[in-house]
């Protein structure tokens, strides 16, 4: 891990390594409704370097997906990030999303082609009037000045890569002509088919047979070392995070709390929150393991504890500094950090 | 009751008693087309599925999607009419009866003892019910209780039960968690006082945190109240973690049966060998174990292969598996317990399981 | 599949604070509190108030008998109300001038003028006509009007806004016609409820070769164009029938068709709830199949279905008004706003008396405000909304 990772306050000098290619910082993204203010993205930073595939996991309403729709400028009407920023490497400069139009062209630009997403529904990827073809040539011309026919042809290569059976057949396809596992591969043919240099996968494999999943994930693997893509992989399965990523973000209702490489954190997790979900999934071991559950259930995010979010459920609540304000992000080794007062920083609050 | 077809437990154990006994289940759909929707082809969703519930142990129906799992639950509690086939039920000292054939009244009695939760806690509880009515439904419907009084005593002692707190019950279910909602699910299942519960992907919805919660309950109400379940499931972790024999299931038909452990360790089909190697592990350290990654999608019901429905995707399939379908019998050796499996060299094949970690991730 | 429920924030408590309130808060308590947030809904409900006031307060509202008219002051114009006098003294309590009709002799049109020295002064809880509440309680106390006649001997009465062709006051016979506009919506309605939640209800419960026979004859049903049928049905009504029994078969012509609509609904919501995993927990609780059809399926969209209700009303009370104006419907002496307009269809009247068409502005309000009720209701029972 670099040494040259700056502490993640905003106050810093942007000292961002060369080979980065997103750097959030300090992301804040909030919905507006009727019934009140939902922060869903309060405060989180990270960095995905070229090539490398990061992982951000946690439960429901920890902002992981809004996370994502935060950067790619998608986020539905009624949110708005409020704060931070989204510092994507474009050929060498260094430009901030949150400052760009939602919908305008440099966004668009960037959409598709150099940062592609995959959902977890594929349905909802494709339009269902439309064969997949249509729709994966339609994207490669958007983006590279091609004939029609040197797009398709293009287009069933990629579907060759990602595995789809009989490309040149099932690329006049309708998305309900596909059976499940083909339209993840679509879903990821599509993706693809501008070579992006980060791919953003929310959930892909959620709503997939496990057997279907293993292949999914080879997939990405290969194609990852491939063409030397970086992968953001949200997902809430422990499991797959600890099979394809190199470093991972836990998040917790919306914010950051622990962050670190991949082994690191699953082998001497440090946050309370981690260990608990650690030690709380059945294990794939010989022999039986008894697992602990966490206590209490996710807050609303209306009625939001104060202080450091997860105090109501935590083991090693301290009384008097957990529930009073909310931990900075403390480095506990190179590159991995945890939000959490066991580890310092009560000297900074006064 | 006619002896059980699994010989069960050590040799010379004999106080396992088979609670139910599922023989030969047949669930087909048949496929509608046209304007005066004439059959035109069958999706054999259960297709001849035969095993023994043992009293007081948790069995798992595993298995991918279309596999089966959740219409076999079904028709074991009769919410599905079977085809064909027998649900044999006897508790401890009467005759058994066989479900399928009780008439309405009949089984209204009989279900009194077999009950069930769903997989979505969201959908299962009506919201226009408190929780009181929702918990209360059973025991009114049934007149186990006299009035109101005792009405709200049982469902507070339920509530109880499930660590919740009594007060709750003139709330309505829009109050409440996902988790909370299932630990509800469970205290209506539990109101008749059941001898076994089959729990449709119970936790398949519920956060990662809250599953454990979830899983531990099961447990312990178990013990508490020596209940038999039945416990579908995609997830083999949990499965691993819940379930004493597992039965995995493959296009309407079980592949193979055995002990937890001994499935998980020593499986002896290649499909289980698929599942086990294809499920992801948090472990980072094991990332790297060789994978067998299945070709192909899972079988479609509707249209089965010839012979053996995994042959197309099976790495060790050979002629004979295209042209015959193999039965599920018991390959374990003499004296131990049994394993069956439905692979014709189940007992040829050197199949891989899950293996021990090196170093072990519980530290902190 | 394990789908990780992310938790959107419309799905999550509301702003009123978690407490006892809400959590206890049944199904009907919370769509109240979220229709009362609809302020349009809520003010035209206010408005139907009132309209339904009138309908049974009729004569009490009314300030003059419907049919006493006054040959003297035929299509007069509404009664300009007067605060000052004419030395223009202010008085709280406002007055109408008599009104004088001069004919002009080439053109035979009538104007009226307001005669400035006889003035009547207005007020509420009046003395006026007498007439018996419902048939039965006798009074002459009206909400508004003269307050004193004076000792003129020729009928004179407050006109608010104008009289009709043979002279009688319109805004009286405007508000016993809300009598008849306004209750034929709902009992039509209450007829499409009866026959559309039984038969839809049938249809989708019991499924199978019911549902197929029951959805093709209302297919068929539906493929009938309305107003033609309504048109034809009500040419055959016999002329001489008495009110009673028209307003009957004319409450039965606009729901012929109108129960069908709810059929299909109800069907379609019985079929999905079918598959709901609570209505088979309680079947599997034992439930008999009419426990489950009032305890679980009806209450599931008993919300919806008023809410579509309300927006079934409004065509019937079109329906309606449209059949008397053509005069396939009501006939007079019956008092509907349909009725009422046939008098607006004489292009001379209507240059000279604009306000003959104002009935027409009162089925226009009541239309307008039944819908955005339904619209409140709609929004509030939906189970998808917010609390």
């Amino acid at each position: 891990m670099s040494n040259s990772y700056p502490t993640s306050t905003l106050d810093s000098a942007l000292e961002i390594p060369a080979n980065t290619l997103l750097s959030v910082r300090n992301l804040q993204t909030h919905f507006f409704s009727r019934e009140g203010t939902v922060k869903a993205v309060d405060g989180v930073t990270f960095d995905v370097k070229q090539g490398e595939i990061l992982g951000i996991a946690g439960e429901s309403g920890c902002g992981k997906s809004v996370t994502s729709q935060s950067i790619m400028r998608i986020l539905p009407k009624n949110a708005k990030i409020v704060g931070g920023e989204i510092l994507y490497n474009h050929q060498g400069q260094f430009i901030d999303l949150t400052t760009v139009e939602p919908d305008g062209k440099m966004i668009r630009g960037i959409r598709g082609k150099e940062i592609a997403m995959i959902f977890q529904e594929p349905m909802t990827a494709f339009s269902p009037v439309h064969t997949i073809g249509n729709q994966i040539i339609e994207t490669i011309r958007i983006h590279q000045p091609m004939s029609q026919e040197e797009a398709r042809a293009k287009a069933i290569e990629m579907l060759y890569r990602v595995g789809m059976p009989n490309p040149g057949r099932n690329i006049d396809q309708y998305t309900f002509n596909l059976s499940g596992g083909m339209r993840q591969r679509a879903m990821v043919a599509l993706a693809l088919s501008c070579q992006p240099k980060l791919l953003i996968a929310d959930e892909p494999t959620t709503a997939v047979d496990v057997t279907i999943q293993a292949q999914i994930l080879r997939l990405l693997r290969e194609i990852q070392a491939d063409l030397g893509m970086a992968i953001i992989m949200i997902t809430h399965d422990l499991g797959v995070i600890a099979e394809l990523t190199d470093r991972v973000l836990i998040m917790y209702l919306g914010k950051e709390v622990e962050y670190g490489p991949v082994k690191n954190v699953f082998h001497h997790p440090r946050h309370p929150y981690t260990r608990g979900l650690l030690a709380s999934i059945p294990k794939m071991v010989p022999g039986r393991i008894e697992i602990e559950p966490i206590e209490g259930s996710v807050p609303s995010p209306y009625a939001m504890p104060t202080g450091c979010k997860f105090h109501p459920r935590c083991r090693d609540f301290m009384r008097g500094v957990c529930e009073v304000s909310e931990p900075p992000l403390i480095p506990i080794a190179p590159g991995h950090e945890v939000s959490c007062y066991l580890y310092g920083g009560r000297e900074e609050r006064a | 009751m006619t002896a059980p077809t699994i010989p069960h437990g050590k040799a010379g154990s004999s106080n396992e008693r088979v609670i139910i006994s599922v023989r030969n289940l047949v669930k087909y759909f048949p496929i509608e087309a046209g304007f005066l929707r004439r059959q035109v082809g069958l999706v054999k969703a259960v297709d001849d599925v035969s095993f023994d519930l043992v009293e007081g142990e948790t069995l798992a129906l595993v298995g991918e999607s279309g596999c089966g799992k959740t219409t076999t639950s079904r028709c074991v509690i009769q919410a599905l009419k079977p085809t064909a086939g027998q649900v044999l039920f006897q508790m401890d000292g009467t005759p058994a009866v066989d479900l399928t054939q009780l008439d309405k009244k009949a089984l209204k009695v009989a279900r009194r003892n077999i009950r069930m939760i769903y997989q979505d806690p969201y959908s299962s509880l009506n919201p226009r019910m408190t929780l009181l009515q929702i918990i209360g439904e059973p025991l009114v419907i049934n007149r186990a209780v006299k009035g109101r009084a005792e009405l709200e005593e049982r469902v507070a002692e339920l509530l109880r039960m499930v660590r919740l707190d009594p007060g709750a019950m003139n709330r309505y279910p829009h109050a409440f968690s996902g988790g909370q909602r299932q630990r509800i699910a469970i205290a209506r299942a539990l109101s008749l006082s059941p001898k076994v519960v089959i729990a449709d992907e119970a936790v398949s919805a519920l956060d990662v945190s809250v599953q454990a919660q979830i899983l531990n309950l099961l447990k312990e109400l178990q013990k508490e109240l020596g209940l038999t379940y039945l416990f579908v499931a995609h997830n083999l972790a949990v499965v691993k973690y819940e379930a004493d024999r597992v039965a995995v299931m493959y296009a309407g038909k079980i592949v193979e049966t055995a002990e937890t452990e001994a499935l998980y360790i020593t499986p002896k089909h290649p499909y289980t060998e698929a599942l086990l190697s294809a499920a992801p592990n948090p472990d980072p350290d094991t990332r790297n174990r060789p994978r067998i990654v299945l070709t192909g999608d899972v079988a479609d019901a509707g249209n089965l292969p010839t012979g053996c429905a995994f042959h197309p995707r099976c790495q060790y399939a050979q002629d004979r598996c295209r042209q015959e379908t193999p039965e599920l019998v018991n390959v374990a050796n003499a004296g131990e317990p049994a394993h069956l499996s439905a692979c014709h060299f189940a007992k040829e094949l050197e199949l891989v399981g899950i293996v021990a970690t090196v170093g072990e991730a519980r530290n902190g | 599949m394990a789908k990780a429920i992310e938790l959107q924030p419309s799905e999550s408590s509301p702003d009123i604070p978690l407490d006892q309130k809400v959590l206890v808060a049944s199904q009907w308590q919370l769509i109240r509190w979220r229709f009362l947030q609809h302020r349009l809904a809520v003010v035209s409900l206010f408005v139907l108030g009132v309209f339904y006031f009138a309908v049974v307060f009729a004569e009490f509202v009314a300030p003059s008998d419907p049919e006493l008219f006054i040959a003297r002051l035929t299509l007069a114009p509404p009664h300009t109300i007067h605060f000052t006098d004419a030395e223009g003294n202010f008085t709280i309590r406002p007055f109408i001038y008599r009104q004088v009709k001069t004919l002009d002799k080439v053109t035979y049109i009538a104007s009226y003028t307001e005669d400035a020295t006889v003035a009547y002064p207005l007020g509420l809880f009046v003395h006026g006509d007498p007439y018996k509440l419902w048939g039965l309680f006798e009074s002459d106390i009206h909400l508004f009007g003269l307050v004193d006649r004076g000792d003129s001997d020729e009928e004179i009465r407050f006109s608010l806004l104008g009289q009709d062709t043979y002279g009688r006051d319109l805004f009286s016979r405007i508000v016993y016609g809300t009598r008849i506009s306004l209750t034929i919506g709902l009992v039509g309605v209450a007829v499409s409820f009866i026959l559309g939640v039984t038969i839809g209800g049938l249809s989708g419960y019991l499924g199978g070769r019911v549902d197929l026979v029951i959805q093709r004859v209302l297919e068929s049903l539906r493929a009938i164009p309305t107003l033609p049928l309504w048109m034809g049905l009500s040419v055959a009504l016999p002329p001489n029938w008495p009110l009673l029994k028209t307003y009957f078969a004319i409450v039965i012509i606009l729901s012929i068709v109108g129960w069908t609509t709810i059929a299909r609904e109800v069907r379609g919501r019985f079929l999905s709830l079918r598959e709901e995993d609570f209505v088979g927990a309680a079947e599997l609780d034992g439930a008999s199949n009419l426990r489950v059809i009032f305890r679980y399926l009806l209450p599931s969209f008993m919300s919806f279905i008023i809410a579509r209700l309300t927006l079934a009303i409004p065509s019937m009370i079109l329906g309606e008004t449209a059949l008397s104006f053509i005069g396939l419907g009501l006939q007079p002496p019956a008092i509907s706003w349909g009725v009422l307009l046939r008098d607006a269809q004489a292009i001379r009247v209507l240059a000279l008396s604009p306000w003959i068409l104002l009935p027409a502005v009162f089925v226009v309000i009541s239309i307008l405000a039944f819908n955005f009720v339904g619209d409140g209701l709609r929004d509030a029972a939906d189970p998808y909304g917010s609390v």
